[in-house]
């Protein structure tokens, strides 16, 4: 385990003994599968690109706290600025502009996380966007990537020494199980999610107090006044997440609406085109297939963005991203372009039907997609389930908890 | 009450108004979506553990429990005799419910004793104790396999797997949360 020494009180030449002997095994397992990465990207023809960590604003998500700074100028006024909890609002202005696929590894900072076995202020973050592409795409290729890098580890078993490394590959290998929400809702939690989904916005107050009610029928903690999300979440993190089934990586598919994001629907249905990976029992992986509509986005702007004003670290919100889709309106022409297509009408969708809500199947003449996908890896708890790490301070030299905080 | 956010292992906490040992506590935050603490919790009062998953900021309660560092006496049938190391009092703790205390405790040795409400509800056992062996075969001559691993009796009763190499008298440093051998100690 690559523990920092150095708050220990030890001297540095004992620390750089200690990384040697002890953790320098990791350490080389660990520059092996980012190389793996790499090279997998690449042989795919996936452009690497190194967008800025520092941004003057950022896409509002309510669930994230960012990191605020400053740039100062030593003559003018300075500003505000934060560091990314991701480099997505970077790589859609790329794929707006034509850049094709593109992927990107880099640090990504979430503040007001707690500390523990799976949680770094700062970690390290792998995207991929996929032009002409929808999440079944992304699917296919993120089980490309897995049986990849379980290459990687087989051909330098000296690299990944362990017995249980086998093992421990047999249930990275895919093909990854596939399983909608509204499936582990009926197998873990007894109910029909679809049921309790709102099917417009005005009936949102009336579905969340019908699932509140549910879940404090489970034993749950849910409060009179949950919203809709919040009550989702709460069975969700409560009883179906702990059931979910850990022998294979598992993509659990079809989000229900109410949990806003920038996914598409799945027309007809209360469903979005988003998909999140487990493996070993931790979320590792989201993917949407990439919204494009300029009302829709407009709309999740004007309901996260207020919300930031409460948050411990509001920040500014990125209004230029908006008008990047509000230009597809303007310029429809464009969204032929099969190089860079974000702003694509989707033809595809139609193929799916209702029949998406089973898992996102395809169907076998379904046209190539106009849309994008859109992929976020925590590569660090990639590697804790490649590795057979327990806590995510087993894969990163000088973990926060040890340098910053050993007590929190 | 304090925010479930705050909760870490260890502490002790009241539910459905019952003391409840922290076993451990993982942070989640499913889909992007708002933040969750995850618990295994243990009974202090059964010794049933049960998982709990709240919301960071709901808030809970924490048990008003004291822990008294106590001499490990004896045991008979029913209770186990502790003397207080402060003020050489000395006091029983049920047996019930922790009877597999009995595999840990050692003679002479101090334990912190948690008490809660007039009771004494829970013996902290450290995470590695060193015990003797009292009963161990010898190992097969010829048995080379790697990592061949045999059953021994310890002083205080409790069977582990150990190397083959280990001999009666040798004593052992255990895992008490696992049962697992850890290594042979050389006295």
């Amino acid at each position: 385990m690559p523990r920092c020494w150095i708050n220990r009180g030890l001297p540095p030449a004992f620390f750089v003994y200690i990384l040697a002997c002890m953790t320098g095994e990791v350490i080389r397992a660990r520059a092996a599968l980012t190389a793996g990465v790499r090279s997998f990207f690449t042989g795919k023809n996936y452009l690497e690109v190194e967008t800025p960590l520092l941004a003057p604003a950022l896409i509002p998500e309510a669930a994230i706290e960012v990191f605020k700074t400053r740039f100062e100028h030593p003559y003018r006024a300075g500003r505000d600025l934060y560091l990314t909890p991701s480099p997505e609002l970077w790589m859609k202005r790329l794929i707006a502009g034509g850049m094709g696929n593109i992927f990107q590894i880099c640090k990504a900072f979430r503040n007001a996380e707690a500390l523990g076995r799976l949680h770094n202020p700062e970690f390290t973050i792998l995207e991929y966007y996929t032009v002409n592409a929808d999440c079944r795409d992304s699917l296919e290729l993120t089980q490309e990537l897995f049986a990849h890098l379980v290459k990687v580890c087989e051909e330098a078993p000296g690299v990944f020494a362990g017995a249980a490394l086998r093992e421990r590959l047999a249930r990275l290998a895919p093909p990854f199980r596939r399983m909608s929400m509204a499936q582990a809702f009926g197998q873990y939690a007894g109910l029909d999610l679809e049921e309790f989904c709102p099917r417009e916005p005005a009936a949102a107050p009336e579905a969340a107090r019908r699932l509140s009610a549910r879940a404090r029928g489970l034993g749950l903690p849910a409060g009179e006044g949950d919203a809709w999300e919040e009550a989702f979440n709460r069975v969700f993190a409560g009883v179906v997440e702990p059931a979910l089934p850990r022998d294979k990586p598992l993509a659990l598919t079809c989000y229900p609406r109410g949990v806003r994001c920038l996914a598409k629907d799945v027309p007809g249905t209360p469903w979005n085109e988003r998909w999140e990976l487990y493996a070993c029992g931790m979320e590792i992986a989201n993917c949407f297939t990439e919204e494009a509509d300029a009302e829709k986005i407009a709309a999740y702007f004007r309901e996260e963005a207020p919300l930031k004003e409460k948050a411990l670290v509001p920040h500014a919100i990125d209004g230029d991203f908006t008008s990047l889709y509000a230009h597809r309106e303007k310029a429809p022409g464009r969204a032929r372009d099969s190089s860079g297509n974000l702003f694509g009408a989707s033809q595809k969708i139609a193929a799916y039907g209702p029949a998406a809500a089973e898992g996102l199947p395809r169907a076998a003449d379904a046209p190539k997609s106009a849309d994008t996908s859109g992929v976020a890896v925590g590569l660090d708890r990639l590697f804790m389930a490649f590795l057979g790490e327990e806590a995510i301070g087993g894969v990163i030299l000088f973990p926060f908890s040890d340098i910053i905080a050993p007590h929190s | 009450m304090i925010k479930a956010g705050a909760i870490d292992k260890g502490m002790c906490l009241l539910m459905k108004n019952a003391p409840y040992l922290v076993v451990e506590r993982e942070f989640v935050s499913p889909g992007k979506g708002s933040a969750f603490v995850r618990l295994k919790l243990k009974s202090l009062t059964t010794g049933q553990t049960l998982q709990e998953t709240i919301k960071t900021n709901d808030s809970v309660e924490e048990a008003q429990v004291a822990d008294r560092n106590a001499q490990f006496m004896y045991a008979d049938a029913t209770d186990y005799h502790f003397m207080d190391t402060e003020n050489y009092e000395q006091f029983a703790v049920p047996r019930e419910g922790m009877e597999d205390k009995q595999y840990y405790l050692q003679e002479g040795h101090t334990y912190y004793v948690t008490e809660w409400e007039g009771k004494f509800i829970e013996v902290k056992i450290p995470y590695k104790i060193v015990l003797t062996v009292t009963e161990a075969q010898e190992a097969l001559k010829g048995d080379t396999v790697t990592g061949a691993t045999k059953t021994v009796v310890l002083e205080t009763g409790l069977s582990i797997r150990v190397p083959i190499f280990i001999k009666q008298g040798e004593k052992v440093m255990i895992n008490t949360e696992s049962n697992e051998y850890v290594e042979r100690v050389n006295s």
